[in-house]
């Protein structure tokens, strides 16, 4: 009976002795792979970590190069600023430059046209005198002839009546219609004179007016940037001034010329 | 005849007399325009050396500007 037993139990406790010694084969087993895992963990761990630092250096290069790079964009950008400003500069220079070459020129053309005019006038004069001096040689010429080189003193008296005058060979009424003929003759040509003096004169007006608001513009700018001292910038202003007032009293006589009767 | 001879007389000298009147008032008138012109171109003569001495005072300015 009892071997009975123990021949039944003996497979059970065989197998629960082979289940257990094989259990700790597994367990033995399942701790070495367990070491063996931690130990590649491990390995990982530290090879992470080295990557991890490489990484870091890299990045570090590359914030140091980024920043080198852009230093030395900061730095070409700046030339190129300096650069651009030093054309602009010379730029403006240079407009200065033509710009007072140009108001040198305008200044040598009216002083020319000035002085065109100024010989304009003394031609002028001259042809006028020489024209008085021609008329009173034949003046002359012709009382000598009449009077067989006896001088008639009242002549030259002017105006008037011409009581004791010599008359030419006319009488009465002739003399009188020759003498009104000369006087509008002469009317004529003054006034004539009158009309071309009037148009030079506006002319020269206009131009000097153009030449005092230009000069007038030039000195406030100067002021403005403050490239003139003060009692420079009084003095200027004075003589546009009285450059001004040369124009408006130019411009009333040329006006009392206009308002004076051109026929008679 | 005589009366009529001294009545043609009479209004001859008138008539000489009023042609006379005449021709000296037409002489005072043409005195009178020549006079008017005179004075006219002597007015003009002085405003051209006025506009002269003007401009040639504007010109010496404005060669100093």
């Amino acid at each position: 009976m009892i071997m009975k037993k123990i021949s039944s139990i003996f497979p059970v406790a065989l197998f629960i002795i082979a289940l257990m010694a094989w259990g700790n084969e597994t367990a033995a087993q399942q701790q070495g792979g367990r070491d063996r895992a931690n130990k590649e963990v491990n390995q990982a761990k530290q090879k992470g970590k080295e990557k991890a630092k490489e990484a870091d250096e890299a990045l570090q290069k590359e914030q140091e190069r980024a920043r080198e790079d852009a230093q030395k964009e900061q730095e070409r950008a700046r030339e190129r600023m300096q650069k651009e400003e030093g054309r602009a500069r010379e730029a403006i220079k240079d407009e200065e430059e033509s710009a007072r070459e140009a108001i040198k020129d305008e200044e040598e053309r009216a002083r020319e046209a000035i002085k065109d005019e100024e010989e304009r006038a003394r031609e002028a004069i001259k042809d006028e005198e020489e024209r008085v001096r021609e008329a009173a040689q034949k003046e002359e010429e012709r009382i000598r002839d009449m009077e067989g080189g006896k001088k008639d003193k009242a002549r030259d008296k002017g105006k008037g009546n011409a009581y004791g005058r010599n008359k030419g060979g006319l009488e009465g009424r002739d003399f009188g219609q020759a003498r009104a003929e000369e006087a509008r003759m002469k009317h004529q040509e003054r006034r004539s004179e009158l009309d071309r003096k009037v148009e030079d004169s506006e002319q020269k007006m206009v131009q000097a007016r153009e030449r005092i608001r230009i000069a007038r513009e030039d000195l406030e700018k100067e002021k403005a940037s403050k490239r003139i001292p003060e009692d420079v910038y009084q003095q200027k202003k004075e003589k546009i001034d009285n450059a001004e007032k040369a124009v408006t009293e130019l411009e009333e006589k040329i006006q009392k010329g206009k308002k004076l009767p051109g026929e008679i | 005849m005589k009366k009529a001879i001294i009545v043609c007389g009479v209004l001859a000298l008138a008539l000489a007399g009023c042609t006379g009147k005449a021709a000296k008032e037409a002489e005072k008138a043409r005195a009178a325009e020549i006079e008017q012109i005179e004075t006219v171109t002597s007015q003009i003569d002085s405003t051209i050396t006025e506009i002269e001495e003007a401009a040639m005072k504007l010109d010496t300015i404005m060669s100093e500007l």
